[in-house]
């Protein structure tokens, strides 16, 4: 069942028109990982598609409802959580209280912090403000508060970017987990190999729209995506 | 209970208004100084009311203010993420002020 859907999205800034027709889509259990050289409207497909951000035309449907303006915490609470691209969690409360108030709000699903924070090596930096923590801790830890609010879907902009490759592997662990629990996961970035891991099907965001470019292998295999976003060396 | 507007988790609320109050009293404080610095007198109880426009001014700018600082700590983002509406986080910050404002008014009132 398809649990995310942003359809024909079209978005301008300024005059600037960055989305003409984007499309993405991200069933249950699917692990969809969307890419694209910078500024050519990653995020603000995500922001959109997870009611931050309006769009100028377009639908969300999540959930089999369809929003014509969507907002963010209708969304949310109907199940969809956004890890963005900046910092998530409160600078005012320390990760341990962050991940204990998205607890509480979660519903019976929810799951126990304690356990979340061991399998994602949190435990240390529990009673630490988000600001003192590594950037890796901080993302761990905001991809802890998603897990533990036990969404249906899960939206994760640039998790890797900045992370150390173990840390990388910590976050793929805890989406591949995810998925195989039912949640439709999307994640962007520029990553390929850390992306291309987990991923079972690779959107392409260029040139305002979006191409569905199939499993790893098949983008891998994708000569214009390939020159296009990662140039002539390869990965 | 997924479809209805939440209220922030009590940790979040309880920061929110202590702030609201906070700047509430600073904005106070500076209208204070403002009229003593004008009329050159001692100000009296009296000069905690400010008038209905003034003090509809100044809720709403201790909501604005409450609401951007949040934003800029990150809260906003993270309650909507859990599903608290923008509005409920200015109603938070607008509902202590106004109630501090009811109370400001009432004492000037009676000392006058």
């Amino acid at each position: 069942m398809t649990v995310l859907r942003a359809d024909s999205i079209a978005r301008s800034f300024g005059g600037r028109q960055v989305l003409t027709s984007a499309t993405i889509t991200a069933g249950e259990g699917e692990i969809v990982a969307l890419v694209g050289r910078n500024g050519v409207g990653k995020s603000t497909l995500l922001n959109i598609a997870c009611g931050h951000d309006g769009a100028d035309s377009g639908t969300v449907t999540f959930m089999r409802r369809a929003y014509l303006d969507a907002s963010a915490d209708a969304l949310a609470r109907a199940g969809l959580f956004l890890v963005p691209a900046r910092d998530l969690l409160p600078t005012s409360l320390s990760i341990g209280d962050s991940l204990a108030c998205a607890r509480r709000a979660g519903d019976r699903r929810a799951l126990d912090v304690a356990e979340v924070a061991e399998r994602l090596g949190l435990e240390a930096v529990l009673g630490l403000r988000p600001q003192a923590a590594s950037g890796g801790e901080r993302r761990r830890a905001e991809l802890a508060c998603a897990v533990i609010r036990a969404p249906r879907c899960l939206v994760a902009d640039e998790p890797f970017r900045g992370v150390s490759p173990l840390d990388a592997e910590c976050l793929c662990a805890e989406f591949r987990r995810a998925a195989a629990a039912g949640v439709a996961v999307i994640v962007s970035g520029h990553e390929l190999p850390a992306l291309f891991a987990i991923a079972s099907r690779v959107v392409w965001c260029t040139d305002g729209t979006t191409q569905n470019l199939g499993s790893p292998a098949h983008a891998a295999a994708d000569w214009r995506f390939m020159s296009e976003l990662v140039g002539p060396r390869g990965l | 209970m997924r479809g209805i507007p939440r209220l922030p988790d009590a940790s979040l609320a309880r920061l929110l208004v202590l702030r609201a109050l906070v700047l509430w009293v600073f904005l106070h404080c500076m209208a204070l100084a403002l009229v003593t610095a004008t009329t050159l007198e001692r100000p009296d109880a009296a000069a905690l009311r400010l008038g209905g426009r003034a003090s509809l001014l100044v809720v709403a700018l201790t909501a604005w203010l409450a609401y951007l600082d949040a934003d800029r700590r990150n809260e906003v983002f993270f309650m909507q993420n859990l599903g608290v509406p923008r509005r409920v986080v200015v109603l938070l910050a607008a509902v202590p002020a106004a109630c501090a404002e009811a109370i400001a008014i009432a004492i000037s009132a009676r000392a006058a």
